[in-house]
């Protein structure tokens, strides 16, 4: 008893007040800022596709980037709930971001059996992947670097939502770059590996998420 | 600012935030109170001590994360729940590790246990050297779940006959199998 008492009054005169963190909603919305302000960043040194203005016409590819830009906010919110310990008592926020993955997945079936006749593949593949790894590096260890001032008690969840959000991120920006629009280019190389960056996310969560 | 004991423990973690120490360690003496039969429930007493320091310690670590407006207990508890699940997973790798590997002990055991098959096939084989109707009972008792009332309607006979005939069967399996591993 002794012990607990001693450690009670040691923890309790540590002085001062806490800040405490922001709500999860106006966390998200400073994030998404981020994160959009990064692609701009990324857009303008890497260059714009030059089908751009024809694109903007395209309601497909304008759905694609909205899926996208909504998987981001759904993700960021997700595990900037998860962030909290108690998951701020609405953990059904964390399963936000299934509603936007379920109509992109739905998006990109409906853009592969739609593209009549199919656009033409690129001869790259894999160089798309890995500058998407890149482009999305930095949002990957600026979001675990926060989570890591907090209290997540679902580190694995956090891990693989977290890399999704960077990965989005990274695919978004990848978007506005490279001008291909193959759909089984684009569901092979850019969207699929975010499965992969869900299960990496996992193992990253559990390594520095764990407190 | 004075405590008292109907301060919630929103109210009293909202002035811990803002800076009450006294708040705050009411606060822990009545977290460390709610916790306490908690972790008593799920694990060894003599854990209780350890498990609720090092819960104590997290609640102050995240204490950030509580912005005094929402349910407190849930709060605690998610992370109690937390620092006991770490506890329990590290205690049974430690009981893993220094669990000690049967493989270690191989040539100093007696005989394999768990080789059965030459016994059952020796016990089939012995039953089937019985006479015939108590080479049945046993078959009905013990093979098809009969019991000996249900035996003896199947075999026509007496319930008690039935009981005699299958004693007499399992003493002359017991003396057959005595002999067991020499044929």
């Amino acid at each position: 008893m002794a012990t607990i008492d001693e450690l009670i009054s040691t923890l309790s005169a540590e002085p001062g007040a806490v800040r405490r963190v922001r709500g999860p909603w106006q966390l998200c919305g400073m994030w998404l800022a981020l994160s959009l302000a990064y692609v701009a960043v990324l857009v303008a040194v890497f260059g714009i596709r030059p089908d751009i203005a024809a694109r903007l016409m395209a309601p497909m590819y304008m759905a694609e980037l909205g899926m996208l830009v909504l998987i981001i906010a759904s993700t960021a919110l997700s595990v900037l709930v998860l962030s909290y310990p108690d998951m701020r008592q609405s953990p059904g926020l964390v399963c936000m971001p299934l509603v936007p993955l379920a109509g992109f997945v739905a998006l990109l079936l409906a853009s592969l059996w739609g593209q009549v006749p199919p656009a033409p593949l690129p001869p790259h593949g894999m160089e798309c992947l890995i500058c998407i790894s890149l482009f999305s590096l930095v949002p990957a260890m600026g979001l675990m670097a926060y989570l890591r001032t907090q209290a997540s008690t679902h580190y694995f969840t956090s891990g693989a939502v977290a890399l999704v959000n960077a990965f989005s991120i990274g695919c978004l920006a990848l978007r506005m770059v490279e001008p291909t629009d193959s759909a089984l280019h684009l569901i092979q190389w850019h969207y699929l590996p975010m499965i992969a960056s869900a299960i990496i996310g996992l193992a990253a969560g559990r390594i520095v998420l764990k407190w | 600012m004075s405590e008292s004991l109907d301060d919630s423990m929103e109210s009293l973690m909202g002035r811990a935030l803002r800076g009450d120490g006294r708040a705050y360690q009411l606060a822990l003496s009545r977290a460390a109170l709610m916790l306490r039969p908690y972790l008593g429930r799920r694990m060894h007493p003599s854990a209780v001590e350890d498990v609720l320091q090092e819960i104590l310690i997290s609640v102050h670590k995240s204490r950030h994360t509580y912005d005094g407006m929402r349910p407190f207990a849930p709060w605690l508890f998610a992370i109690a729940h937390y620092r006991l699940t770490d506890y329990l997973r590290r205690a049974y790798k430690d009981k893993l590790r220094f669990a000690a590997d049967i493989a270690d002990y191989e040539q100093i055991l007696p005989a394999d246990v768990t080789e059965t098959g030459h016994e059952y096939e020796y016990i089939t084989k012995a039953i089937g050297q019985l006479p015939e109707k108590q080479a049945r009972i046993l078959h009905l008792m013990h093979h098809e779940g009969y019991t000996a009332k249900e035996a003896a309607v199947q075999m026509n006979m007496t319930e008690t006959a039935v009981k005699v005939s299958a004693h007499r069967a399992y003493k002359l399996l017991k003396t057959k199998l005595g002999g067991y591993g020499n044929d």
